[in-house]
């Protein structure tokens, strides 16, 4: 009796445990066709011009070819990266993009925590400025506070000592500057992603500290931004992004030194306009200035893997 | 109303310091650029040798984008049309590729690269480069390079003009094909936002879960769903944002073009301040109504 039991419970087991593998066989199927699909249709235009910059210019005139390229060569990219003169531009636009970046993701950060935690007056006008400042068009403001920089003065303190404003343009002060106010491209954002971060977190883990004895500002670097890092990470990584191919700021702000977006203007413009094969090293071009971004990341990702730095951070 | 403790007011004077260099910019490079781009908007300038003069003219910029233009009002009613098509079908894609992504199988890095590559690609230096490549589509229709640049679009729509469908079935294809590009481009951010707030989200709450015999559905709709549910927020404002600031945008270029082609800067402030309070009513709406469900741990 007591077998017939267990026998039954064991097929019963069985058939459960058969129905989960199919269940997950069919979710990893259907999750593999799905993201193939995706992937092929992100990388599709990628994959073109990486293709077209290997491409020996007689490749450009033989109408057969259509993707893939009869022989790779690297005369494109030799040309690319003479046309982007890339030593220096790349050397350039990395220093400018980490100090930009180093400095907008601290201070977002901080704003972030200041929205998330703490009572204050005017903290909802605060806010709704912030979210407004995301809103306006970088190109209403571009124009003003160009010549802010140009005339740059702090309450008449250059005035008094060198006789004239400091020119700030062309030099990475404008950038760090509006880093450090929160003022720089999409900080807004940054702002709200680390806001809404904080505000997850459960109260518990800041009142344990302060019972120990540490105040709001101890707190936060000892034990909130420790396990902030994947989120820091994320706005880390925009921020460099966008700062690298930053349209907006950069060709006005800093126009004097080689950096990405100032000399994107020496390739020949227009992948694909069939009445140049100068096309092809525009191709090489891109492939050059996408390729630093994308190591960035590859070397980024491991930090969006699950519980390396999150200990003590269960609620 | 309870009297506040000393604690929390004194708690709260740190609030001023946590956010103190958003209100130096905020004042210094936000506020007053912004009066000056809004004297822009009420004047006519002029630009001459020493310089530019202003000359004021009220609401007379105003009046001529809305009433005089007939352009803006058409471009300012299509790019609210497509937002409101874009931006749903954007969050629920992202939230759904996110989670997709963030459980565990080979090949997982590789994909997540791929996901964020639009990043780079679609903003700012390469998007210039490329776009011109649009525009030869367009014009001169080549065969040899259009697939390669127009993406999986163009192979479709080679594919199915062949096939003999009526103009309207292809036409309407065509287009929720191209959207899907379109949608695959606008999701990168939200993808990345929602890849690091699941991953915040602690493994004892699904362990928990799980051992209390939550089936994979309910853990999803009970769990994950509200855990993340403040960075849906985020995405959805931020996808909002970025439909309406985009550089493609028809009204950003709009814009642009009278600012910077035809010079008139007044006009162009008059266009960006009324843009700008459109999409602001449209957020507020949107916030509203979303912040009333958003669940915060604590």
């Amino acid at each position: 009796m007591k077998k017939a039991v267990s026998r039954e419970i064991n097929a019963e087991t069985r058939r459960y445990r058969r129905k989960q593998r199919i269940i997950g066989i069919t979710i990893s199927f259907l999750r593999t066709l799905f993201l193939i699909g995706i992937c092929f249709t992100i990388i599709y235009p990628m994959l073109s011009h990486v293709f077209a910059s290997f491409m020996p210019a007689r490749d450009f005139y033989n109408s057969n070819i259509k993707y893939l390229p009869s022989s790779f060569v690297l005369d494109n990219y030799k040309k690319a990266v003479q046309l982007l003169d890339y030593g220096s531009t790349l050397l350039n636009s990395l220093i400018l993009c980490l100090l930009t970046s180093v400095s907008q993701v601290i201070v977002c950060t901080m704003v972030g925590y200041g929205f998330a935690r703490f009572e204050f007056k005017g903290k909802r006008i605060f806010f709704m400025l912030l979210i407004l400042g995301l809103v306006v068009p970088p190109d209403l403001l571009l124009i003003q506070r160009m010549f802010q920089f140009k005339f740059f003065d702090l309450f008449g303190v250059f005035k008094l000592i060198k006789g004239a404003p400091l020119d700030l343009l062309n030099t990475v002060w404008p950038f760090v500057m509006l880093g450090l106010t929160c003022s720089g491209l999409k900080n807004g954002l940054y702002v709200f992603i680390m806001r809404q971060y904080f505000m997850g977190l459960p109260k518990e883990i800041e009142e344990a500290a302060y019972v120990d004895g540490a105040g709001p500002i101890k707190t936060y670097i000892k034990v909130i931004l420790p396990g902030a890092v994947t989120n820091i990470v994320t706005i880390f990584l925009f921020s460099v992004v966008w700062q690298w191919n930053d349209t907006v700021y950069t060709p006005v702000f800093y126009t004097e030194k080689n950096v990405i977006t100032t000399m994107i203007k020496m390739l020949p413009t227009g992948t694909i306009s069939m009445s140049s094969v100068n096309s092809l090293t525009t191709n090489a071009g891109i492939v050059l200035i996408v390729l630093p971004m994308l190591i960035l990341y590859v070397f980024l990702q491991n930090y969006f893997v699950k519980g390396v730095e999150r200990s003590g951070l269960v609620g | 109303m309870k009297p506040k403790s000393s604690l929390i007011k004194k708690r709260g004077r740190y609030g001023y310091f946590f956010i103190f260099p958003f209100l130096v910019g905020l004042l210094f490079y936000f506020i007053i650029p912004l009066i000056g781009a809004f004297r822009f908007s009420l004047s006519e300038l002029k630009v001459n040798s020493t310089g530019y003069e202003l000359s004021f003219v009220g609401a007379e910029n105003f009046r001529h984008a809305f009433l005089v233009d007939t352009q803006f009002r058409k471009l300012l009613v299509s790019s609210v049309g497509n937002m409101c098509v874009n931006v749903p079908i954007t969050v629920i894609f992202s939230f759904f590729l996110a989670s997709l992504v963030s459980m565990e199988f080979k090949g997982r890095g590789a994909v997540r690269t791929i996901l964020f590559l639009p990043i780079i690609i679609s903003s700012g230096a390469v998007a210039m480069l490329t776009a011109d490549d649009y525009m030869s589509i367009m014009i001169n229709n080549s065969d040899k390079y259009t697939a390669a640049n127009g993406g999986l679009a163009s192979v479709f729509v080679s594919t199915v003009s062949q096939m003999e469908l009526s103009s309207g079935v292809v036409d309407f294809l065509v287009r929720s094909v191209e959207r899907v590009y379109d949608i695959t481009v606008m999701s990168a951010v939200p993808i990345v936002i929602f890849l690091a707030a699941l991953q915040s989200v602690p493994d004892a709450l699904y362990e928990a879960a799980f051992i209390e015999g939550a089936t994979r559905w309910e853990v999803f709709w009970k769990i994950k769903f509200p855990m993340v549910s403040p960075h849906i927020l985020v995405c959805l404002i931020y996808s909002i944002v970025d439909s309406f600031n985009s550089a493609s945008n028809v009204v950003i270029a709009d814009i642009k073009n009278v600012t910077y082609m035809k010079f008139n800067y007044g006009m162009g402030a008059a266009m960006s301040f009324s843009y700008m309070a459109i999409v602001l009513v449209i957020l507020a709406i949107v916030y509203w109504a979303v912040s009333r469900k958003v669940f915060y741990n604590n």
